[in-house]
């Protein structure tokens, strides 16, 4: 079991950031970095970064500052203990049109930010991602928009749909219904456009403990597995539903009976040594990069009304033994 | 003073640094200068398109580079201009150091018209004032805003993607109430999600992509790169090339 624990560490249990790399880089001092751009009016805006530092927030940052060439950029790589003082100092320091937030806990910091006295601290307009939740988190916020980590469900189950050439009418998802409610909302109507209901499970009946929900899931998933009135199992990223507790006993071991095929926004599950999702849709960072480039000159230009776009570019991994094993063939890629 | 020792260390040193130094007509340079620079909105990974072109004998020996972002494109020609560029008709507008040899076709037409669609019939042709329309990204931040107001007419906004593949999921994800895609895109992409989308227009008539080269290329080298085979012009999703009128 092993192998599979350190999958689901890999994967964050819910997010494809590397915990590893931001541990590998964590220092006690902030040093921000300006990227080298050429020609730059003396006008140019000038934008902050604050990202974490593994590759796919470091790929994120070069496809941004490729894409908002006339920009300024100071790249800041936020230690793992930088205090919200540390931050507030460099924002001062470097005294930046716009914030660039790639992670939870710098989306967290400048809303505090924007929560000082002061005109400049008030109105300063930030754009995020890379971040978990971030339509919840920034709900009602004003001055941050974003663009949401989580892949869609429209997205996965559609490009699924595409690699594998098999017919798809339903998904089956399990879910919690304190957080995911307007989720499953949302993705049920999406699907609905392109002739696929969800049928989606509660895992919050007996209560919204984690307790209650990994005994939930313990229980519901084999059975509503088993039933095999889909075509497909949507896996959901979530810390509880997905948990130690439950990964390998429960997740792996029905992905592994069952001839549904099981799909996910995480790449790792999707890997070889995972024999867990048959497909995944992860974020392609480079293109991530790029579209949150063109939400923050959008927001430059006619300081745009604050809102969280879907994530639309993805990377699309196959494990071709579980294909195989479902009895497909890959028809595309 | 001078042993033969001495002499043969000066020799090495002096041949290594020879190797070290860029040698003017050298490899690099040959590269350069023989580069050709794709950017093409296509439903085709840019890896695809790549191996195509490289496997062509029309094209044998020369450094070929498909982009599949324009950002990516443009920094690259900005740097380095190549001697050939493959892009839609719009480049030629904005990049005066080029000029059209080669002109793609699909079934004998030279031009296409962009469809514009949207997912809720509420959004229609006079509405676009007040909408945000998705289109893949193939001019500068500033030139696209101007190249559809010119062809397709005003937006409030405009959303940029990086390929035609992300435009469906941008319309139907409420993320854009119009989207602007090629007859042939539309066609493929119809084959791979099913979201109901209203014809709301299209633009005016567009020609389909060229193959341009740079004023310092002569006629004689601009004429070699027409000699594409059917199978890579197929390949690229075109039925014909030829010569582009005015070219040359």
């Amino acid at each position: 079991m092993k192998p599979i624990f350190s999958i689901l560490i890999a994967a964050c249990a819910v997010s494809a950031i590397s915990c590893r790399s931001w541990n590998a880089q964590a220092k006690s001092e902030v040093t921000p970095v300006i990227i080298p751009k050429a020609d730059l009016p003396a006008d140019a805006p000038t934008l902050l970064i604050f990202r974490k530092g593994s590759e796919n927030f470091a790929e994120c940052t070069r496809s941004f500052a490729s894409a908002a060439a006339d920009c300024r950029l100071v790249d800041c790589v936020m230690p793992d203990k930088m205090n919200y003082q540390q931050f507030a100092t460099k924002i001062r320091e470097v005294k930046p049109r716009m914030l660039v937030l790639m992670d939870n806990q710098a989306v967290s910091y400048a809303r505090r930010f924007n929560q000082e006295p002061d005109d400049y601290a008030k109105k300063l307009r930030s754009v995020a991602a890379m971040g978990l939740n971030l339509p919840k988190i920034l709900s009602g916020d004003q001055r941050i928009s974003a663009v949401e980590y989580e892949v869609p469900a429209y997205t996965i189950l559609t490009q699924w749909r595409h690699v594998s050439g098999s017919k798809l009418t339903t998904a089956l998802v399990f879910y919690r219904g304190s957080q995911h409610q307007e989720m499953i909302k949302e993705a049920t109507a999406q699907l609905a456009k392109e002739g696929i209901s969800l049928r989606a499970i509660d895992c919050e009946v007996d209560g919204s403990s984690r307790e209650q929900v990994i005994a939930a899931v313990r229980k519901l998933v084999p059975r509503e597995v088993a039933k095999a009135d889909a075509q497909v199992v949507w896996v959901l990223a979530d810390s509880i539903i997905l948990c130690k507790e439950t990964f390998a006993g429960t997740w792996v071991k029905s992905a592994q009976r069952s001839k549904m095929a099981f799909v996910s926004g995480i790449a790792e599950f999707s890997g070889k040594k995972a024999g867990f999702c048959a497909f995944s849709a992860s974020p392609d960072h480079k293109a991530l990069g790029s579209q949150m480039a063109n939400l923050a000159l959008d927001v430059l230009e006619n300081d745009d009304e604050a809102k969280v776009d879907h994530i639309l570019a993805v990377v699309k991994t196959v494990d071709d033994k579980r294909l195989t094993d479902l009895g497909l063939k890959p028809a595309a890629q | 003073m001078n042993s033969p020792q001495t002499k043969r260390r000066t020799c090495c040193l002096l041949a290594l640094v020879a190797l070290l130094l860029p040698r003017p007509g050298g490899a690099e340079e040959k590269k350069s200068e023989e580069a050709i620079k794709v950017f093409l909105s296509s439903t085709q990974t840019a890896a695809e398109r790549e191996k195509l072109l490289k496997e062509d004998a029309a094209l044998k020996d020369r450094s070929i580079t498909v982009f599949g972002a324009f950002t990516e494109f443009k920094t690259s020609l900005t740097s380095t201009p190549s001697q050939f560029v493959i892009a839609p008709a719009s480049f030629a507008k904005y990049n005066p150091d080029y000029r059209p040899v080669g002109q793609f076709s699909v079934n004998d037409k030279t031009t296409f018209k962009y469809q514009i669609l949207a997912a809720d019939a509420a959004w229609t042709k006079e509405k676009t004032k007040e909408g945000s329309v998705g289109i893949v990204e193939e001019l500068g931040r500033n030139e696209l805003k101007g190249y559809i107001q010119e062809v397709l007419g005003d937006f409030k906004k405009i959303k940029r993607v990086t390929k035609p593949d992300d435009l469906f999921p941008l319309l139907a994800l409420g993320d854009a109430h119009y989207i602007v895609v090629t007859p042939e895109d539309l066609a493929k992409l119809k084959e791979k999600y099913q979201t109901k989308t209203f014809n709301v227009g299209e633009s005016m008539e567009i020609h389909y992509p060229m193959i341009y080269a740079h004023k310092s290329v002569n006629a004689e080298l601009a004429g070699r790169v027409l000699q594409l085979s059917p199978a890579t012009v197929s390949g690229l999703g075109f039925t014909k090339l030829e010569a582009a009128k005015g070219g040359n």
